[in-house]
């Protein structure tokens, strides 16, 4: 069930209705049946493979606890390898075997191994790490191995949070599940507040400018030069509406029932570096590295000083890239940010320096935009059907700039004015709550400062916009294919 | 609670009231803009304004082959043009019902007929055209056929999601006086184009073996209701079938069969059949700019052949 459709809207007022209504000891009942049932509206046997890595992941919580030092090891290896199996299959398998066939030919044999016919199940690779990091936490002893399946389940299959995230971990969520939530009027207007961004976000400028840029990269061989920046740029601004607008919808309908889920982003196309980039971007994923792969990596290498952060940074950026998805371009991604972070580790003396020498209303745009350039062209490669059309785009997109070819380009927008009017001001207005929220704070404290009418107006309009002037075809969100 | 719970109550009439205001506008303003091509036909048949002896009625072969022009010179009888764009007959009388409604009686019809004639109704194709204009009696008439769900017409605002732009281009047209042009006179238009083989080349690509065109009971039964209709109300029916290039008509298996039918319906209600799908401009390129659709040129020399076999029969 996608979140930009007016089934969810009914299932969201009928589960958050029901959820006020029952007795708390029934709540979790309701989420975790719910939540089964949205996962379900997406492929439904894939619910069993969720069973799966569930049960184990229950039972493996439990017996690390009760086990001494070298058997807790044991069964959190066996956890682990229980999930990363299960990525492995479904998400890998065929990757890893297309690249054996090509060894086989480059070598002149064939390839034996047969190839999988299967869909990737929505959502895997962020419950699956939501799954590991509970066994991590039971086993560094940061958590409880919880005791109530279902509730444990829950914490698996939370629906807001099940498809696309943000990566939870157990210490944030799963007490929730135990508290009595109480109907509070703020909290329920300002989660709903938040959905409405998401919403704005998704619908009127990702899927507007999806509109441009899946006609760019459907057939890169057609555009060269600028067409190709508008191309890059649209995608740029497409997917961190189309994530942040996800996470905006996820956090809020949580935060109407009552739950605290983490912040995913903030605000990343303020970030003046690579590094700040990531800790502003998918934060739930990068802070999931940062705590199980690169901080013990550091740790383990501790004596090799800025070379084990390198190592570190390399090992995660490649890891994070495939995390994304099971192909070289994901890879070359990945590689690209790790590349910039080292960069910026073995450079940080030298930047601090510029920094002092070069005035900070000149300094400090110049990085911002810097980083915003080098982050669009990594997601040439994420974006592109594959590496080849990516080749190309980085190839060509410097080639022969005309005004020309932003004719062009336009002129295969979908919608026409009405879409690229609509895009411009919808841009405008979102860099006007960034803005507010970067330097003066809550956009929806200030909202709720004003007069009912003001206030009315402001959701009324929102709400039209978001019918009238959305996109509604092909709108998955980026990000449930990982 | 409580307050919450009236608060939503009183949000949710206030957007439902407003929804259906900006409905209102957003309709008013489509079905005077451009933004389907079929706009400004509807426009003029819900509003009254044709006064036609001779109504020509068919698919885009319709409105593309048939000039409402050349009959008005000749027969000195106001003409036009009710063809609809990729439609079967079920759509064909849908916008007669309507124009029957709305506008005074003809006494001719003009009935462009072809193989695709007794498929099922095709509400997808072009489906902008109706978005003004849905309401529970098209509902009921399509309901097995229909791209629409309940929500669209039952749910405020809801039928703009299907399309791009559809809202704003009938907020963007309220104010205008009359329909935006489509380029067509009463209903017609000819194109000066130029043959292209695409159409054929991916029909025989797709087809290797040639193509059955299906037939369906119900827009046979809703044929014969129609020229019973016609007979009651005292106008004439006239059935042609105009010109489809010979690469075309080769790759359609039950062609013949189809045409028979047309010729059986015919004789056994005493209506004219002219048909043309085999006259010497349907083997020659040059009067076409696709397989089904004649150019301007072709169109020129066809009317002129229309109207002399016309002449039998229009008084």
């Amino acid at each position: 069930m996608l979140f930009n459709s007016v089934q969810f809207l009914f299932f969201f007022v009928t589960v958050t209705g029901l959820y006020f209504v029952l007795p708390h000891k029934f709540r979790w009942m309701l989420l975790l049946a719910s939540s089964c049932y949205f996962y379900m509206a997406f492929v439904p046997i894939y619910i069993l493979i969720l069973g799966f890595t569930i049960v184990i992941d229950y039972f493996a919580g439990i017996m690390i606890e009760n086990s001494t030092e070298k058997k807790r090891r044991l069964y959190l290896i066996l956890s682990l390898i229980a999930n990363i199996g299960v990525l492995a299959i479904f998400k890998y398998y065929n990757f890893i075997n297309e690249n054996l066939s090509f060894l086989c030919k480059a070598l002149g044999g064939e390839n034996p191994i047969p190839f999988l016919k299967i869909l990737l199940p929505i959502g895997l690779s962020f419950h699956t790490f939501q799954a590991m990091s509970y066994t991590i936490e039971v086993y560094r002893g940061n958590q409880k191995a919880e005791r109530h399946f279902g509730i444990y389940a829950l914490y698996v299959m939370f629906y807001p949070q099940l498809v696309a995230g943000p990566i939870e971990r157990p210490q944030n969520l799963l007490h929730q599940f135990y508290e009595q939530h109480y109907f509070d009027y703020k909290r329920v207007t300002d989660g709903l507040k938040l959905m409405l961004w998401g919403f704005f976000k998704k619908v009127v400028i990702a899927d507007n400018l999806a509109l441009l840029s899946n006609v760019v990269y459907g057939d890169v061989y057609h555009y060269k030069g600028l067409s190709l920046v508008v191309g890059m740029l649209a995608f740029t601004v497409q997917i961190f509406c189309d994530f942040s607008g996800y996470s905006d919808i996820a956090i809020g309908s949580a935060q109407v029932m009552g739950f605290d889920l983490m912040t995913n982003f903030k605000r990343p196309f303020y970030s003046k570096n690579i590094t700040e980039f990531w800790r502003r971007w998918h934060i739930s994923l990068s802070t999931w590295f940062n705590d199980y792969l690169y901080t013990p990596i550091v740790v383990n290498r501790r004596y090799w000083n800025k070379w084990g952060v390198v190592l570190a940074l390399l090992i995660t950026f490649l890891i994070s890239g495939l995390w994304h998805g099971a192909a070289w371009k994901f890879i070359i991604y990945g590689l690209l940010h790790g590349l910039a972070m080292i960069f910026e580790v073995l450079t940080k003396k030298t930047r601090k320096n510029w920094s002092k020498k070069i005035p900070s209303y000149l300094y400090n745009p110049l990085s911002i935009f810097i980083t915003i350039a080098y982050v669009s062209f990594s997601w040439i490669f994420f974006r592109a059907n594959n590496v080849h059309d990516a080749l190309y785009v980085v190839k060509n997109i410097f080639k022969g700039l005309h005004l020309s070819q932003l004719s062009n380009v336009f002129a295969v927008w979908e919608g026409g004015n009405y879409t690229k009017l609509t895009v411009l001001t919808s841009l405008l207005i979102m860099k006007l709550v960034h803005h507010y929220q970067e330097n003066y704070g809550s956009m929806r404290a200030k909202i709720s400062m004003q007069i009912l009418p003001v206030r009315w107006i402001i959701y009324i309009a929102a709400i039209f916009a978001i019918i009238l002037l959305g996109a509604f075809q092909n709108t998955q969100f980026i990000y449930f294919q990982f | 609670m409580k307050k919450f719970v009236l608060k939503l109550i009183l949000f949710t009439i206030t957007i439902i009231i407003l929804a259906y205001a900006l409905q209102w506008f957003i309709d008013t303003g489509l079905k005077k803009s451009n933004y389907s091509p079929e706009y400004k036909e509807w426009y003029e048949i819900y509003k009254s304004n044709i006064k036609a002896d001779i109504i020509i009625q068919g698919s885009s072969r319709s409105w593309v082959h048939f000039s409402p022009k050349a009959l008005e010179d000749e027969f000195h009888l106001p003409a036009y043009n009710l063809g609809i764009n990729g439609q079967q007959f079920p759509l064909q009388k849908w916008r007669f019902d309507m124009y029957m409604r709305y506008n005074k009686k003809p006494r001719y019809i003009i009935q462009s007929v072809d193989v695709n004639f007794f498929n099922n109704p095709n509400i997808s194709y072009d489906f902008n055209q109706f978005i003004p204009y849905l309401n529970n009696e098209f509902e009921n008439r399509f309901k097995n056929h229909s791209f629409f769900t309940e929500l669209d017409f039952n749910l405020p605002l809801y039928k703009y999601t299907h399309t791009d732009g559809a809202a704003a281009s009938g907020l963007l047209n309220f104010f205008n006086k009359s329909p935006r042009s489509n380029g067509k006179y009463k209903g017609f238009k000819a194109y000066a184009k130029n043959w292209n083989a695409n159409l054929v080349d991916s029909f025989k690509l797709k087809n290797p073996k040639g193509f059955r065109v299906s037939f369906d009971n119900t827009t046979y039964a809703l044929f014969n209701q129609f020229i019973q209709q016609c007979k009651k109300q005292n106008i004439e029916l006239i059935l042609v079938y105009s010109p489809v290039h010979a690469s075309l008509q080769n790759q359609i298996i039950n062609r013949d069969s189809i045409k028979n039918i047309f010729l059986e319906l015919s004789k056994n209600n005493n209506i004219k059949y002219l048909d043309y799908s085999e006259i010497p401009l349907c083997s020659d390129t040059a009067y076409f700019y696709n397989a089904n659709h004649m150019n301007a040129k072709g169109v020129e020399i066809f009317n002129k052949i229309l109207v002399s076999d016309l002449k039998k029969i229009i008084k």
